[in-house]
């Protein structure tokens, strides 16, 4: 019996790579992703905030950078690596799409005090937008005569120019053919969210809306379970009915006060009964919050510690969930369970090492592409070569790793200016 | 009594003719290693696996595709511990894989297999981490969870051009003890890949190039000698063969 062939389904749309430069602890940093990335290191190498990064390079899509910072509890200092000087944030995100080779991509330049980009670039199959100092235009490509112009921008916004045009400037989604539109791209980036913060307390609160989230720490997964209609919560039953056999019904109940809370039935020995939230163990709170995620729309599902409150018995079945998701999927894990689990191709194409320079930026490398990593998963699984391996003694052979090409002579990479 | 080899090139137990997952007879091409282990089974025990053509080669992907199989996706993962060390696990499912063979032979051919299983202790598998003595220690755990009671681990510290450098220069337990502390790794300073070289060289000035044929030549003239190996990786070796052979 073989490996399940990869991947089992292609998000139509995922990123393949990000590269920034003073976010916290990421300088001059790269990071290739697979459509299942499984980032690894030891505590502090930096996994966290690349989970930070992906749901602050989502938020720039959104708007609203300030009540982000708030909802993190952060300062706009704690942005900024102490690595270095300089006071804008970097980005380059490369994106593929499923049956097509187009390249796109979004850089820019977040300016830390004024919470928005100062220059930005989205270039799609259709268009570029290309913004700065208070400019912004559109070319089409396929008809150059086509300019938009305006000038200056008569707005104040926060994040990326995109979080504020209209969508019916940004163009039609792809039904056009495969071509991607800058409204495409926004809705991808934007729905990329961090469960970073994902806890047992907030997935038992009652919820009113959850404006297509789950919210930071899951605080809106009543809400969520509500809105995403029948159809869908229904198969997400059914799949949490092959783990838990006696599950016979999940519900987000509306209560009078427009609040919903989520309870689920259970039936034993044909009794049934009815369990409310804050009484359903964390476990299954938590699996309920990764599947309603994995179900979603947005661009890029992303989970801390996936591990987290999963029994032995359920990882083949979250694996096997997560691999198939029509979504992207990025997570951060400590299990060599986890690990064991995939398949040596995914393993290969998705299992990110994340470590320190003595200077403390954080770099990742495809773990199986260090050579003693990659001999050793010949002959044990994916999980057994982690736990084997000293990870403290690691950095002596990734420095004895030859370079590979960067990217920086190969794609026009916005080049830090002024510092 | 029967013997399977296992190694990593053609320099060490040596390599098969074709793509067959034992390789026996003429297709098997033994290395200084195997020569070296047929020196020690004479010496120790009075058998030649190499002269009785009583040997056969295990190929690298026929073992590795055995360990694959021996480890199940999320099964039967050995995780370490008070009692397991880390970067042993390579060694430890490379023996299980041989061992596993070992017994699947024994049966076919109903004769006893004695299996030596060769993995440098400083090679690509560890980059510099790890002990010897755990590595070897764990080579025999392997052998042992497939209850295999004869199976040899040949695992020079740090990797076997040390043992041929130690035969070469005749050196003295002091300075076979210092050999055992270098660096396995090409690229460190003063690299034992360079050293064997430079031996080679004073002696082939115009070609001194370490391949097979060469360091079988130096095995079968006497030059290099299992006796004037005097390091400890190499007479554990030794001491491990003539246990296996003459197993109950």
């Amino acid at each position: 019996m073989g490996p399940p062939p990869i991947p089992k389904t292609q998000p139509p749309m995922w990123i393949k790579s990000i590269k920034v430069d003073n976010f916290k602890s990421l300088v001059d940093f790269q990071l290739d992703l697979a459509h299942f990335t499984c980032l690894i290191g030891l505590n502090g190498s930096g996994k966290s905030t690349v989970l930070q990064c992906l749901d602050f390079l989502g938020q720039l899509m959104r708007g609203d950078l300030k009540g982000w910072l708030d909802r993190r509890g952060w300062e706009t200092s704690d942005l900024r690596s102490k690595l270095k000087r300089g006071t804008t944030i970097d980005f380059d995100i490369r994106l593929g799409l499923n049956g097509c080779d187009d390249e796109i991509w979004w850089t820019g330049k977040f300016d830390t005090g004024e919470l928005r980009c100062a220059e930005e670039t989205v270039k799609t199959s259709r268009e570029t937008l290309k913004s700065r100092g208070g400019d912004f235009h559109v070319d089409n490509h396929d008809n150059p005569w086509n300019l938009r112009v305006s000038n200056p921008v008569e707005f104040t916004y926060q994040g990326s120019i995109l979080s504020q045009l209209k969508d019916s400037f940004l163009g039609a989604s792809k039904s056009e053919g495969a071509k991607v539109s800058l409204l495409d791209v926004k809705t991808f980036v934007a729905g990329m969210r961090s469960l970073d913060l994902l806890s047992p307390e907030s997935l038992k609160k009652h919820a009113r809306k959850s404006d297509g989230s789950l919210g930071l720490g899951g605080e809106r997964l009543p809400a969520f379970l509500h809105e995403m209609g029948q159809g869908r919560r229904e198969g997400l039953f059914k799949r949490l009915k092959e783990v838990y056999p006696q599950l016979a019904d999940l519900n987000a109940k509306a209560l009078r006060s427009g609040l919903k809370q989520l309870e689920i039935s259970e039936s034993y020995d044909g009794k049934s009964f009815v369990t409310e939230a804050r009484h359903i163990n964390d476990g299954m709170l938590r699996l309920i919050a990764i599947l309603a995620e994995l179900q979603g729309d947005g661009g890029v599902a992303v989970f801390e510690e996936i591990e987290n409150g999963i029994n032995p018995e359920l990882v083949k079945f979250l694996i096997d969930a997560m691999t198939s998701a029509k979504r992207q999927v990025v997570v951060t894990t400590h299990s060599p369970m986890i690990l064991n689990y995939l398949t040596d191709d995914i393993a290969k194409a998705g299992v990110m090492y994340l470590y320190k320079t003595p200077a403390g930026a954080t770099r990742a490398v495809p773990f199986f592409s260090i050579p003693s990593l990659a001999e050793k998963l010949e002959v044990m699984g994916p999980g057994e070569a982690f736990v084997d391996t000293n990870l403290t003694q690691l950095a002596d052979e990734i420095a004895r790793m030859p370079k590979t090409e960067t990217r920086d002579d190969v794609l026009p990479v916005q080049r830090r200016r002024g510092h | 009594m029967y013997f399977l080899f296992s190694g990593e090139g053609a320099t060490d137990l040596g390599s098969g003719k074709s793509n067959a997952a034992i390789s026996e007879g003429d297709d098997y091409e033994p290395g200084p290693m195997a020569l070296l282990a047929d020196q020690v089974a004479r010496h120790r025990r009075g058998v030649s696996p190499l002269k009785e053509k009583c040997c056969g080669f295990v190929s690298e992907t026929r073992l590795k595709t055995k360990a694959k199989e021996l480890s199940p996706a999320g099964k039967k993962m050995r995780l370490p511990g008070v009692d397991v060390p880390r970067e042993t696990g390579y060694y430890f499912k490379n023996a299980r894989a041989l061992a596993s063979l070992a017994n699947e032979c024994a049966e076919k051919q109903k004769t006893v297999i004695v299996a030596v299983l060769f993995r440098d202790a400083d090679g690509a598998a560890s980059a510099g981490r790890g002990e010897w003595e755990d590595k070897r220690q764990s080579m025999l755990d392997g052998f042992r969870v497939e209850n295999f009671g004869r199976g040899v681990p040949m695992i020079p510290k740090p990797k076997s051009e040390a043992w041929l450098i130690c035969a070469l220069k005749d050196a003295t337990p002091q300075q076979a003890a210092k050999l055992e502390n270098r660096s396995g790794n090409d690229d460190s300073p003063n690299p034992l890949k360079q050293e064997l070289h430079a031996h080679l060289k004073k002696r082939y000035p115009k070609n001194p190039a370490h391949d097979r044929e060469r360091l079988n030549g130096l095995v079968q003239d006497g030059t290099i000698d299992h006796q004037k190996i005097c390091m400890p990786s190499f007479i554990a070796f030794c001491d491990d063969l003539a246990k296996a052979i003459s197993a109950e």
